[in-house]
């Protein structure tokens, strides 16, 4: 595939869940092809992962369906691969699924339809995503646009999945936050719809999607008090204060 | 009549939308804040200038919304609540876009069927039990969501039935963050950098105040009134509010938003801290700001480092440990920077209380407090008086039993005593029933209290951390009497004042009055070491040194700013 006819590359970030990677894959699978078949569109498949595990080196070694490119790092850094992921990405468009996310079949299809404007900043999400794992439960992605939507919020919590799907600048001017747990900061996916809501991107939802959010441990992708004691670390929607020097 | 019709008219719209109860006060005050300096009660200011200024009665109506939606009601002129109340519910108009009265009703045929109003119904019931208030969830689970939901489940067979899921309205408009809106709101405030911030849980009378502004005030001396913010974190008491130095900014987190809660407070504090990167927080007696050292202290390092203040254990009823000491120290001592106290004491207790480590110990640093106040000759009138001077305020923890003992034992002396009361009317009647006693009730500072005609000055405590009420008494040139708490063993010896040896022991406090009005010579000897000692060590100056000698204060030696 020649870069200017790819229309979206997927990055699919794997955390290190070694086969229990295996219902994401396939569901981005069928996600692909079905916006292949529908749209005539070239896409790529991009596998990023940092494999701290053999688990799930061999994983991907034996599973992963051969059109998918490989990315493996061992930096234990989820995000940082992710980032080398969009460095690489040869699509106009970037989706990206976590890791043991699961995306519906129409997923890419639909956000193909909606980017119509393509010159507006716009990153879109599933209309709907499923929490489960450690607890259940069923919410809709807000709209930016809603004029009842407001940026305060952003303080408190999550809006937004980390399933999303965007123009290939946006990813590549917002880089996710490398994870520094040694310093209490995490919360990347979080950090990224502030620094781009700051930086005017409009994040809207796609009706009639569906995404599933799989909430094992301390891993949360949505309130800020179900990851212990992170924090978001600084970034420029909150960055209101000038700092003084000190002699 | 006219200015009639409008008044009545007034009075029915504001007696509707009362009897309603879809004026929701604490929603309007917390949202708009500003109306409580306005002189005019919430609803009244709703009605009056509220609604017009598109401010929300609830979170589910919206004034701007309505008008928009239903032009009749725009053009009539008639208040959109009012409105709603009367009619609107009733014709299927929707408050706002959160929430569609049809849906609620048709979703809801119990509700539809009490003939209520429906978003009455939400608000004081359905929220509660999740009930939907418009089709977002149904679009959610729309019948083509869920086959894509079926095939998923095809992939994970974990996924739960689609008719089992709880639909959270997470992105209801209504939803709110009153964390970020006081975020935003204390980002406005404090407009230019700022490198030490101070914590407090509250700005009234008494030694952790004074204390705390003259840290404010040392700030200011050697880096500019810019350099220290004060946050009042867990209440918006400031009665004392005027010994903020000037142009130190004073901001209470409870006036910057009302309604916050204790997690909101922590989240908001944490978050400041960390965008603002102050080179010092120093907690002077804030919860909120020990729970957020105690959650985020990684985050704040190595930018800021983390100061707190701490004077002495306290007790509880049952005579156990509690407080701050007791809660957070042990806890908190690893990531902490620096402890300051006031007294020696504390810190051999904490040390041995808790096997403190060399390198942990070495943490709390004794600063004493600085005696501002003028010195005073000793008044010779005093010195054959029988009145005896006590100070504090009336609560079991400075042992009114032991003074009530002590005057009994006493009754040719007379007890002047000072302070407001915590005590219970029974305890307090054994007080003021003793002759020798003499109530004077609060007083204002150490300065309003007698110190011409006094024999000396007596304290009674049953646990003390710098004792400034009784360093204030030797700056006015009284003697003094005190047991071996906190600062006082310090302070007080054979040469500088009567030191008893318990709290407790009654004839040892007795003993000491009887010596020190019965030897005039030996009384003032003893008052003018007491005021050498505290012009020596408790000076600004050395106050001043000793903190600046702390690293971790990061205070220039010298002043070092420009005005």
């Amino acid at each position: 595939m020649s870069p200017s006819t790819i229309a979206v590359t997927v990055i699919l970030a794997c955390r290190d869940i070694g086969r229990f990677l295996h219902p994401s894959v396939r569901s981005v699978a069928v996600a692909i092809e079905t916006a292949e078949s529908e749209m005539g569109v070239a896409i790529e498949w991009l596998i990023a992962a940092d494999t701290s595990s053999q688990a799930t080196a061999d994983y991907l070694h034996s599973h992963v369906p051969a059109r998918a490119r490989q990315l493996l790092t061992c930096n234990g850094d989820f995000n940082a691969v992710k980032n080398q992921a969009v460095r690489e990405a040869e699509g106009q468009a970037i989706a990206v699924v976590t890791g043991d996310d699961l995306v519906a079949s129409n997923w890419l299809t639909k956000s193909l339809k909606a980017w119509t404007d393509r010159t507006k900043l716009v990153v879109l999400h599933p209309g709907a995503v499923v929490v489960f794992g450690n607890s259940c439960f069923l919410f809709s992605t807000p709209d930016q646009e809603n004029p009842d939507f407001s940026k305060d919020t952003l303080f408190s919590r999550n809006h937004w999945p980390g399933i999303s799907f965007g123009p290939k600048e946006i990813f590549a001017c917002h880089q996710f936050i490398q994870s520094d747990t040694v310093h209490g900061f995490g919360h990347a996916d979080w950090h990224w719809a502030c620094e781009t809501v700051e930086d005017g991107v409009c994040h809207k939802p796609v009706p009639g999607t569906i995404s599933c959010c799989h909430q094992r441990g301390n891993h949360s992708c949505i309130t800020p008090s179900e990851n212990g004691h992170l924090l978001m670390p600084p970034g420029k929607l909150f960055q209101l204060f000038s700092q003084q020097d000190q002699a | 009549m006219k200015g009639l019709l409008t008044t009545v008219k007034h009075w029915r719209d504001l007696q509707l939308i009362k009897k309603s109860q879809l004026f929701d006060e604490r929603y309007y005050v917390t949202h708009y804040p500003a109306v409580l300096q306005s002189g005019l009660g919430c609803l009244e200011h709703y009605l009056q200038l509220g609604s017009a200024a598109g401010m929300r009665p609830n979170a589910f109506f919206d004034d701007a919304y309505y008008r928009e939606a239903n032009p009749d009601v725009r053009v009539s002129g008639v208040n959109p609540l009012v409105h709603y109340i009367k009619c609107g519910a009733r014709e299927g108009r929707n408050p706002s876009r959160s929430f569609n009265t049809r849906q609620y009703l048709e979703k809801h045929p119990d509700v539809a069927a009490q003939r209520v109003n429906p978003l009455w119904h939400y608000l004081t019931y359905g929220a509660s039990e999740h009930r939907e208030i418009d089709n977002t969830r149904m679009r959610a689970l729309s019948a083509d969501n869920k086959v894509l939901y079926e095939q998923l489940g095809q992939i994970e067979p974990l996924l739960p039935p689609f008719e089992d899921l709880l639909y959270v309205p997470l992105d209801c408009g209504a939803t709110e963050s009153l964390a970020g809106r006081a975020y935003f709101k204390l980002a406005e405030s404090i407009s230019t950098p700022f490198t030490h911030l101070f914590v407090l849980q509250r700005l009234i009378h008494g030694g952790a105040a004074t204390l705390s502004m003259h840290y404010a005030n040392l700030v200011k001396e050697r880096c500019g009134a810019d350099a220290a913010v004060v946050i009042l974190a867990d209440l918006p008491d400031r009665p004392a509010s005027h010994l903020v130095p000037e142009g130190v900014k004073l901001i209470a987190l409870d006036d910057l938003q009302p309604g916050l809660s204790e997690e909101e407070k922590i989240q908001l504090l944490a978050r400041f801290v960390v965008e603002s990167k102050p080179k010092v927080v120093h907690n002077l007696d804030s919860k909120i700001c020990w729970e957020t050292f105690r959650r985020y202290h990684k985050q704040f390092h190595p930018h800021t480092a983390l100061i707190a203040s701490l004077f002495m254990f306290t007790y509880n009823q049952a005579g156990r440990k509690a407080g701050y000491v007791s809660d957070y120290l042990n806890s908190c001592i690893e990531n902490l920077d620096l402890i300051v106290t006031d007294n020696h004491t504390f810190k051999d207790e904490a040390a041995r209380f808790y096997a403190l480590e060399e390198y942990n110990l070495e943490k709390i640093v004794v600063v004493y407090t600085p005696i501002l106040s003028q010195f005073h000759e000793p008044d010779s009138s005093g010195a054959v008086s029988k009145r005896i001077l006590w100070s504090s305020r009336l609560h079991p923890d400075k042992r009114p039993d032991v003074l009530v003992k002590i005057a009994r034992c006493l009754p040719d002396f007379t007890f002047e005593i000072y302070g407001d009361s915590a005590l219970d009317e029974a305890e307090m009647r054994t007080i003021s029933n003793l002759k020798n006693v003499r109530l004077h009730g609060p007083y204002f500072n150490s300065q309003s209290l007698p110190r011409v005609g006094i024999g000396a000055y007596l304290h009674t405590a049953r646990h003390e951390g710098g004792a400034i009420t009784l360093k204030e008494a030797i700056v006015a040139g009284l003697p003094v009497i005190a047991p071996p708490l906190g600062i006082i063993p310090d302070i007080v010896g054979p040469d500088t004042g009567w030191l008893v040896a318990s709290g407790d022991d009654v004839q040892a406090y007795v003993d000491a009055i009887q010596e020190c009005v019965s030897n005039p010579q030996e009384r003032l000897r003893r008052i003018r070491n007491a005021q050498e000692l505290l012009a020596k060590e408790h000076s600004w100056q050395s106050f001043a040194a000793t903190v600046a000698s702390c690293p971790e204060y990061y205070l220039p030696d010298e002043k070092h700013y420009n005005n």
